[in-house]
């Protein structure tokens, strides 16, 4: 079983409005996937559909291989889930919801426990609602890895977090992966953070899956162009998204990059062209806007 | 078992303040009335106390249920618990628990333990149904509350939406409330119209307490001045039952005397047959019936009784001398016994009946009431002795909501006991010129408990056929769904109550049960022989009337 996360037309629907439409995903075992989408892309659903916590309207996910709506306790001791806008109980300390939540678990790690407090630097004798969103945040995160899931689900971990906080909470998700054979799902929409992150990018676009790849493939086929000359009418505009024209000047986003494109590209315009990798944002602008200026 | 403690101790941590709110007014529910028990004078604070206390621990409940429900919203998709590895009975057994533990168990503690210390002579089966029933209800109010806080994800909503059965069951576990039901058309029309003044302020305070607990959940602050408000609400309410509202503005009106030549002769002959023949005929003299609420104060004196306390409603006496009480009887012996199923008799009347029976009933006046004013007056010839002890044997009333005691009763200052819900304690006995006078206080036992059954009156209770050529009422339950019901004496009182009195005064232990079967049951033991001798009687208990 490879397949950690996997979903089969996947749909949801609120009334007419439909959040997820016929999703097909596959998320490897052992993957840091990033679910990528704009405000309203169906991110969220498709995760509370993951986490069995939104009833789809047609289709099925399937976490490790079981129905995500049929998941038993045993199943849940193996999966991790953190939200956004998860409700803690904040009239309790945190020390005592971290008592209270390790009842619940038979294998959790009392060192690895203490290690992330540590990290995280948590006021365990403060009660919850009196800490800052950062602690809250970083309590939640820690009570969803205490005890070693296979899977952890996380959705928008980093909003509303400063940046150092943000760096934290990022530096110490890294280092727990990469100590551990886990697979991490997390949808966010600070992509810079991302590629520091992911091996895989999923993007959603209003309830549509637009792309599923890994971050090393995708970054490999987008270049950012740049012609210090006129686009030639000749050429063909096949893999190109994002096109910028001015008197003399273009630039472009080369979707299908390959070594011989790029012998191409040089070949033709010689030392006029300026050729460059792309960063995760930069991709995502470029696919965004491409989808918005589709939609219209 | 651990785990199941560990989601327990979570949900009451969750709440513990409010609990201990909860435990303080369960407490104050409890320990008032035990101390009233024993105090001669009870002050006019403590009924108030008690009953905002009964209003706070009912309100208290719903808070909690609803706090403990909304903690771990089943809908919730933002919920803690959701995502963790718990199977869903284990996430509702905790809460279910703690409801029962914590909220249930002490209230239904509390109702045995009054019930116990008031001495009522009960059979074991008296309680179990008794508390059993509460626990229905109670559940049953709960029930729909628990659901309308899992429909209600919003705990402000929720919490408005759950005081309507919370208001449902202070109505209707409310004395007030119950004059407007079971109120036919054909009954008396003065006192409905004072019925409806009386309970239109009751109920209205009843409603501006609930508001107030509103308010009390939605601002889960400042809870002293909210808990002060209750009591005040409470205060006005108890108010409302002690007096009429033009009382409190104009005064009362001075007690119109009562013209005993007015008053009409009566004469009853209860034949007890059976297999139809006549085995028995006796003759009795004066009854009258009358529905009160409590807390009632009346004197006895022996020539005259006055009422010079306000009742809550009253109803026309059966077969008095006014032409509204004579048709009133034709209709009964006419067969239109239909305006008759909301007749109550009266606690008190009751048991003067039963003194004044015992004491020679040939000689006791009807009762009457005033017109204009909710007055009574009784007259009886014969005057009661300084040292009667008055017998008061059997069982009176089927209800075992209603639990009555009627046991054996000196006529001596203390002596107290209990009857339809309430207690009854005879303060004072004096004699002057031959002339006995009691004082007797009658205070709230359950003074909410009492009212459920009227709730539950119905027509099941038409359970006469009336035969007019022969003069006859025939005790006949026609109505299967009268099981269960809990009313004390109805219609049947004609003729039962009658019989029973008799049969008590020739010290004869009888048993009044037409409301568990279909047929109207009567059985006679007689005391001296029980367990060889055991006659039954079976819906052939006759009633002549004679004018």
């Amino acid at each position: 079983m490879n397949t950690i996360i996997e979903t089969e037309n996947l749909s949801r629907r609120y009334g007419r409005q439909e959040a997820v439409h016929d999703l097909n995903l596959s998320v490897p075992r052992g993957t840091l996937c990033a679910f990528l989408g704009r405000n309203g892309a169906g991110k969220t659903t498709t995760i509370k559909m993951l986490a069995g916590l939104v009833k789809p309207t047609s289709g099925q996910a399937r976490l490790r291989g079981k129905d995500a709506q049929k998941l038993r306790p045993e199943d849940w001791q193996r999966i991790g889930y953190v939200s956004e806008n998860q409700k803690l109980y904040d009239w309790m300390k945190m020390g005592e919801l971290i008592a209270f939540t390790r009842e619940l678990y038979p294998q959790w790690d009392r060192q690895f426990e203490a290690d992330l407090t540590r990290k995280f630097t948590l006021p365990l004798d403060r009660k919850i609602k009196h800490c800052s969103l950062g602690e809250q945040r970083k309590l939640a995160l820690l009570l969803s890895l205490a005890y070693r899931p296979e899977l952890l689900i996380l959705d928008e971990p980093f909003s509303g977090l400063d940046v150092l906080v943000k760096d934290e909470f990022l530096s110490g998700l890294l280092e727990l992966t990469q100590q551990n054979e886990w697979s991490v799902f997390f949808s966010t929409h600070d992509i810079a953070e991302v590629e520091k992150l992911a091996d895989q990018v999923i993007i959603l676009e209003k309830g549509r899956l637009e792309l599923s790849e890994s971050l090393n493939d995708l970054q490999q086929r987008f270049r950012r162009v740049q012609l210090f000359d006129r686009w030639p009418e000749d050429w063909p505009l096949e893999g190109v998204l994002d096109p910028q024209q001015s008197d003399s000047n273009t630039s472009f986003t080369l979707t299908r990059w390959t070594p011989e494109a790029e012998g191409r590209l040089r070949e033709r315009f010689s030392s006029a062209v300026e050729i460059r990798s792309m960063s995760l944002q930069e991709i995502f602008l470029v696919l965004a806007r491409s989808y918005q200026s589709r939609a219209v | 078992m651990k785990m199941l403690l560990h989601l327990m101790g979570k949900d009451l941590r969750h709440v513990r303040s409010q609990l201990i709110f909860f435990a303080i007014c369960v407490l104050a529910a409890l320990c008032v009335p035990l101390a009233q028990r024993w105090v001669d004078e009870p002050h006019w604070s403590v009924p108030l106390v008690h009953f905002a206390s009964l209003l706070l621990v009912v309100s208290m409940m719903m808070a909690l249920l609803v706090a403990w429900i909304h903690l771990d919203h089943p809908w919730d998709t933002k919920g803690f618990m959701q995502t963790r590895p718990l199977s869903p009975m284990m996430r509702w057994l905790p809460k279910f628990l703690c409801w029962a533990l914590f909220l249930m168990l002490p209230v239904l503690a509390a109702m045995l333990l009054q019930l116990m210390c008031y001495r009522l002579d009960l059979d074991s089966s008296d309680y179990v149904k008794f508390i059993s029933r509460a626990f229905l209800r109670i559940s049953g109010a709960y029930g729909v509350m628990a659901l309308i806080a899992v429909l209600i994800r919003n705990h402000r909503i929720a919490a408005l939406v759950c005081l309507v059965p919370l208001i449902f069951t202070l109505l209707v576990l409310s004395p007030p409330s119950s004059s407007s039901f079971g109120f036919e058309d054909g009954d008396h029309v003065s006192g409905f119209d004072l019925m409806i003044s009386r309970s239109l302020v009751a109920q209205s305070l009843t409603l501006a307490g609930g508001f107030v607990i509103a308010g009390m959940l939605l601002a889960r602050r400042r809870w002293h001045v909210w808990v002060l408000a209750i009591l005040g609400i409470a205060s006005a309410r108890l108010l409302a039952e002690q007096y009429w509202p033009w009382d409190l503005t104009g005064g009362r009106q001075p007690v119109v005397a009562t013209d005993q030549s007015r008053v009409a002769e009566l004469e009853k002959q209860v034949r007890v047959s059976c297999e139809g023949e006549l085995s028995l005929a006796y003759h009795v003299r004066g009854e009258a019936y009358t529905y009160h609420t409590d807390p009632l104060k009346f004197e006895m004196p022996a020539g005259a009784i006055e009422w010079p306390h306000v009742i809550d409603q009253t109803y026309e006496p059966l077969w008095l001398g006014d032409g509204k009480s004579v048709d009133s009887t034709q209709k009964l012996l006419t067969g239109e016994a239909k305006g008759w199923q909301s007749f109550y008799p009266s606690t008190p009347l009751q048991i003067l009946r039963n003194l004044v029976n015992h004491h020679g009933a040939e000689q006791a006046e009807p009762f009457f009431l005033n017109d204009n004013r909710p007055q009574l007056r009784v007259a009886t010839q014969t005057p009661l002795l300084n040292d009667a002890k008055v017998r008061m044997a059997g069982r009176l009333d089927v209800s075992w909501f209603r639990p009555v005691i009627l046991a054996e009763l000196p006529l001596e200052a203390g002596t107290f006991f209990a009857h339809e819900g309430r207690s009854v304690k005879v303060q004072e006995v004096s004699s002057s010129g031959g002339t006995l006078y009691l004082k007797l206080l009658l205070t709230s036992f359950f003074p909410k408990a009492a009212h459920v059954s009227l709730a539950d009156q119905n027509p099941a209770f038409q359970i006469f056929a009336a035969h007019p050529e022969r003069q006859e009422i025939t005790a006949r339950s026609s109505d299967t769904s009268s099981r269960g019901m809990t009313s004390s004496l109805t219609v049947e009182e004609l003729s039962l109550t009658a019989f029973y009195a008799i049969m008590n005064a020739e010290g004869r232990r009888v048993r009044v049960d037409p409301f568990w079967a279909q047929k109207a049951r009567l059985y006679v033991v007689k005391r001296e022989s029980i367990g060889r001798c055991r006659h039954r009687y079976e819906g052939e208990v006759t009633v002549d009337h004679r004018r």
